[in-house]
């Protein structure tokens, strides 16, 4: 087989595709300027320190570093994988040689961004399952063949299920497999049509042209010119609502396209064992997470997403996360309410959602606000005495920080459903928190004298996921963190009698 | 009303000493820093106001070190408790001002140490650090034998339920 001849030439590594360095020097390059950029900010375009002898040489000196490095890491790296173990080679000046068991890997993610793709190449990240964040294996610019030998090695061994077209016909042999995996979602126009109207990236749009503008007008003189344009536009009340909505179509045509480029062709499908979510348009990314490391489900929704029913419901995990998928552990990224209450338990059979929450009580309004205090009163207070021109700013924060107390008091509420905990935050952007028994790492309970008197407590629960996510709960009532206390004490024993038993039989 | 259950262990009193003598060490050293400050201060003549803001500072560590000198080490010894069986460890700390409880599962402790630094060497104490996810936690001042004792038993029990769960996984898959 294919996977004996790998092992048989065990010197020859696969490699990252020589392109890959092109890539490195032209993303080092563009940081480089922007660095430069950064500097001129700082030090004033006028100073022309980057431009002396003294500092083109420093350019010249870190060119050649890059290059050098760059053509190390690429000499240097080379992998390989057989059925027990993926090897890896890497390293600058110096090498680092490392065995990854099979059978510890736990997910695979498949990023192929615009350019790399053009020329049939892609990137895997896997996850190697340890908790170190700098293990995770980046196998970046290989060929998709070689993509997908590595998935179905891994596929073969029940770790990763594939789920690209070209493979599904690989899937189909397999009957079993075929029956298991289920389309759950994918994101109809309409979704990301109405997204982006309503989210903010309006406000992107006026802030993109205006740094354009700021970054252009450093080299040349434009100032005159764009004056010119809004004079033409001010002069007469109909050129005005014309520019006015001119503007707004383009900053409508810009958040839609965006939008559609991120999260066009977002799908989500299952088998049982794992989620699989593919997304994007022009970079189109694939990503699968086992169902067992999802940690908990944060179901969050914006200001102007709230009038609509709009949510947003991410997945907190314990598996690895990259810079460049940031965004992978979203789940739906826009998806009406009900849908998702629908969905949440198809996909992910272990969570449910409770819709019946009990709210906090009213008096917590009091311990709230003392919590609070130099947030809406000593900063604002200090603000105004020290810099009297920002009287505004205080009397926003001020303001604000007040509304959202008491709003906070009167709209935060729990419940305890079985073995899952449901907590929700907020009122004009709503935060729900659920997450399951056995997945809480710790619990916390405090209580300060204040809320000794009122009879209030705060919880704490802390998931696993990196970094590890606290969720704190403020003034529930005493009973009810009671309740939460010997419920998760309740849940630690009965998992260790199950596991004891389990053993003995 | 309903209350959760106190757990039952108790940390040396001792601990009360050490805390202590720490604490007066860390002042002490607080205070020399401010003294250096004075003298620089006087050598080169800096504005007036900077020996008022020195004072000051000075004046607020010597008050919060009578504090913590006298009642704070009280306070947490007396109402420092712990308690570890087959299942968790339950820590709590804090008393009218503000109180914490937490439950650690055994099966999520990562690694368990005994640590001991020269003063608690001297009262033959150990602190005990958990390791869990994001956070370590100590148990404070805990005889030196008993210490090894939990550091053992906690040892062998998340160890336990750890090679329980991956068998159990493994059995899954």
């Amino acid at each position: 087989m294919k996977n004996n001849a790998m092992k048989d030439n065990r010197t020859e590594l696969g490699k990252s595709h020589p392109l890959w360095m092109l890539f490195e020097l032209v993303k080092s390059i563009k940081g480089f300027i922007f660095f430069c950029i950064f500097l001129s900010f700082v030090f004033g375009f006028s100073s022309t320190s980057i431009f002396s002898a003294y500092g083109i040489s420093l350019i010249i000196l870190f060119v050649i570093y890059q290059i050098v490095s760059i053509l190390l890491e690429w000499k240097h790296f080379g992998y390989s994988i057989d059925e027990e173990e993926l090897f890896i080679k890497k390293g600058r000046f110096v090498t680092l040689h490392r065995h990854f068991p099979l059978a510890n890997i736990q997910g695979l993610h498949q990023n192929t961004t615009f350019f790399p793709r053009l020329f049939g190449l892609t990137t895997l990240l896997i996850d190697a399952g340890s908790s170190d964040k700098n293990d995770s294996i980046k196998l970046e610019m290989i060929s998709f063949q070689e993509a997908n030998h590595i998935k179905t090695t891994l596929s073969d061994l029940g770790k990763v299920y594939i789920t690209e077209e070209e493979n599904r016909k690989d899937i189909e042999k397999n009957s079993q497999e075929i029956t298991s995996i289920k389309k759950h979602y994918e994101i109809k126009r309409r979704e990301i049509l109405i997204a982006s109207l309503t989210s903010l990236r309006l406000l992107f749009f006026l802030t993109l042209i205006y740094s354009v503008y700021s970054e252009v007008n450093q080299f040349f003189q434009i100032d005159a010119y764009v004056g010119d344009i809004i004079g033409f536009f001010q002069s007469s009340w109909f050129r005005l609502t014309m520019g006015i909505i001119i503007l707004i179509c383009l900053s409508i045509v810009y958040g839609v396209l965006k939008t559609y480029l991120q999260y066009g062709e977002f799908n989500v499908t299952s088998d049982p064992y794992r989620i699989y979510i593919e997304k994007g348009k022009l970079n189109t990314a694939h990503f699968s997470i086992p169902k067992d490391r999802i940690q908990a489900l944060s179901i969050n929704s914006g200001f102007i997403h709230k009038f609509l029913n709009i949510v947003k419901v991410k997945m907190i995990s314990s598996s690895d996360t990259d810079e460049d998928v940031k965004a992978s552990h979203i789940l739906f990224p826009f998806i009406h309410k009900n849908k998702a209450k629908k969905l949440i338990p198809e996909v992910i059979s272990a969570f449910e959602i409770e819709e019946d929450m009990t709210k906090i009580p009213t008096s917590s309004i009091i311990v709230k606000l003392l919590r609070t205090i130099y947030l809406w009163l000593f900063f604002p207070v200090m603000l105004y005495c020290f810099f009297p021109g920002f009287w505004y700013l205080a009397t926003i924060m001020f303001s604000l920080t007040l509304v959202s107390q008491l709003l906070s008091s009167l709209f935060s509420s729990y419940a305890l459903n079985g073995s899952f905990i449901q907590i929700k935050k907020g009122a004009i952007a709503t935060k729900v928190f659920i997450t399951s028994r056995d997945k809480i790492e710790r619990l916390m309970v405090t209580e300060t004298i204040l809320q000794k008197k009122l009879g209030l407590s705060s919880i704490k629960i802390i998931s696993r996921a990196r970094p590890a996510k606290v969720t704190t709960m403020h003034d529930v009532p005493k009973d009810m963190a009671i309740r939460y206390y010997s419920w998760y004490y309740e849940g630690i024993e009965n998992h260790t009698t199950i596991l004891a038993s389990k053993q003995t039989s | 009303m309903y209350k959760i259950k106190e757990p039952t262990q108790r940390i040396s009193p001792d601990a009360i000493k050490v805390w202590r003598i720490t604490d007066a060490f860390t002042s002490f050293i607080f205070l020399v820093v401010v003294a250096f400050f004075l003298y620089l201060h006087h050598y080169y003549d800096w504005p007036h106001w900077i020996e008022i803001a020195l004072y000051a500072v000075a004046a607020i560590v010597c008050l919060s070190a009578m504090i913590e000198l006298i009642v704070i080490p009280v306070y947490k010894q007396k109402t420092w408790r712990y308690e570890i069986d087959s299942n968790c460890i339950q820590l709590k700390h804090g008393g009218a001002i503000r109180k914490t409880h937490m439950i650690i599962p055994m099966n999520k402790v990562y690694f368990v140490d005994t640590y001991q630094g020269p003063i608690l060497k001297k009262y033959h104490l150990s602190t005990i650090k958990i390791g869990t996810v994001g956070y370590v936690h100590e148990i404070p001042s805990v005889p030196e034998n008993t210490a090894s004792e939990i550091r053992n038993d906690i040892a062998y029990l998340s160890g336990i339920n750890k090679r329980k769960t991956s068998k159990e996984e493994g059995n899954e898959k």
